[in-house]
């Protein structure tokens, strides 16, 4: 009996990878490590469109698994994980996923709810703010 | 006493109205708007309240305050169930 | 006892779960953003609740009925002193 994804990998999806496209974004970037992507070549290979992958590249750029790079040519990404503990943890990731993929789609979509209730609970909180206030 | 208490009551709701329409402009989060109907309702509840003290007991106006209070608390869980967020 | 009484006694009932829940919404949301605002505005609520069970239960002549409204004033003082302490918080906060 297979038991509940392991902890470390619930915050790497939670604050690393953060949606379903992004986990995908990942996974691609790391099967081709060597190479850099740019944003059409991702989603030609994917099948989704650009303005979807956007977005989902932040979290794991500012998490430390992708690099982002702007040059004359363009805009590339490519899989470059800061420590090699990330490393590694992506790595069960990916076999994970491979495995247990409908699991893993439901924690993600559980985060997802869970950061938009947060989102609520915040906006509802900071309408009794009275005047302006800078955000923190 | 009773008449200040529900003045200051329908007072306070009415900033809390006030506070999260402003909330809602800036946010556009859908719980803000339907709290602020929500405090809305519970102001006009309190206002009937008040009337109902000031004027005679009337008891027609018991189950319409009640029913200004309910409906204003359904939509306010209608906010938090369904609603919460863009 | 009247329609219209046994009509409101309904409708309190519903006001009084009605506010349960919403407090229990609350305690959800102090608990994921850990905003106390949260926490005043939950009691407030559920002693809104208390006010109307305690119509309910007591039914009491309409004269000593204002004792029971001071719980709603205390559920709206909650709610007051909550936006104050939010608004004391935030200006601490650089």
């Amino acid at each position: 009996m297979s038991d509940s994804i392991p902890e470390d990998i619930g915050r790497l999806l939670a604050d690393g990878v953060a949606s379903l496209e992004g986990l995908e974004v990942l996974l691609l970037l790391r099967k081709e490590r060597v190479r850099a992507w740019p944003l059409d070549e991702i989603a030609r290979r994917l099948s989704i469109p650009q303005s979807s992958i956007e977005p989902a590249l932040e979290e794991p750029v500012r998490y430390g698994l992708i690099e982002h790079e702007r040059s004359s040519a363009g805009e590339i990404w490519r899989f470059a994980p800061r420590t090699p503990e990330l490393d590694a943890l992506v790595d069960r990731l990916a076999s994970i996923y491979e495995d247990r993929r409908l699991e893993v789609m439901r924690l993600l979509s559980a985060h997802a709810m869970e950061r938009i209730r947060n989102s609520a609970a915040r906006a509802f909180a900071d309408a009794f703010v009275i005047g302006r206030k800078k955000d923190g | 006493m009773a008449e200040a208490v529900y003045l200051l009551c329908a007072l306070t709701s009415l900033v809390c109205a006030v506070l999260l329409l402003r909330g809602y402009r800036a946010s556009r989060t859908p719980l803000l708007f339907w709290s602020c109907l929500c405090f809305v309702g519970l102001a006009v509840n309190n206002v009937l309240l008040f009337v109902d003290l000031v004027i005679v007991p009337d008891y027609n106006l018991r189950v319409l305050r009640a029913a200004t209070a309910l409906t204003s608390l359904a939509l306010l869980i209608y906010g938090l169930v369904v609603a919460e967020a863009k | 006892m009247s329609t219209a009484d046994m009509v409101n006694i309904f409708v309190q009932g519903g006001c009084a779960m009605a506010c349960w829940v919403i407090g229990l919404f609350f305690l959800r949301y102090w608990r994921v953003s850990g905003d106390r605002l949260f926490l005043f505005f939950l009691a407030s609520f559920w002693a809104f609740a208390l006010s109307w069970i305690g119509l309910i239960a007591f039914n009491p002549a309409d004269d000593t009925r204002h004792w029971f409204y001071v719980a709603r004033l205390v559920a709206f003082l909650l709610m007051i002193a909550g936006i104050i302490d939010k608004n004391r918080r935030s200006a601490r906060r650089p």
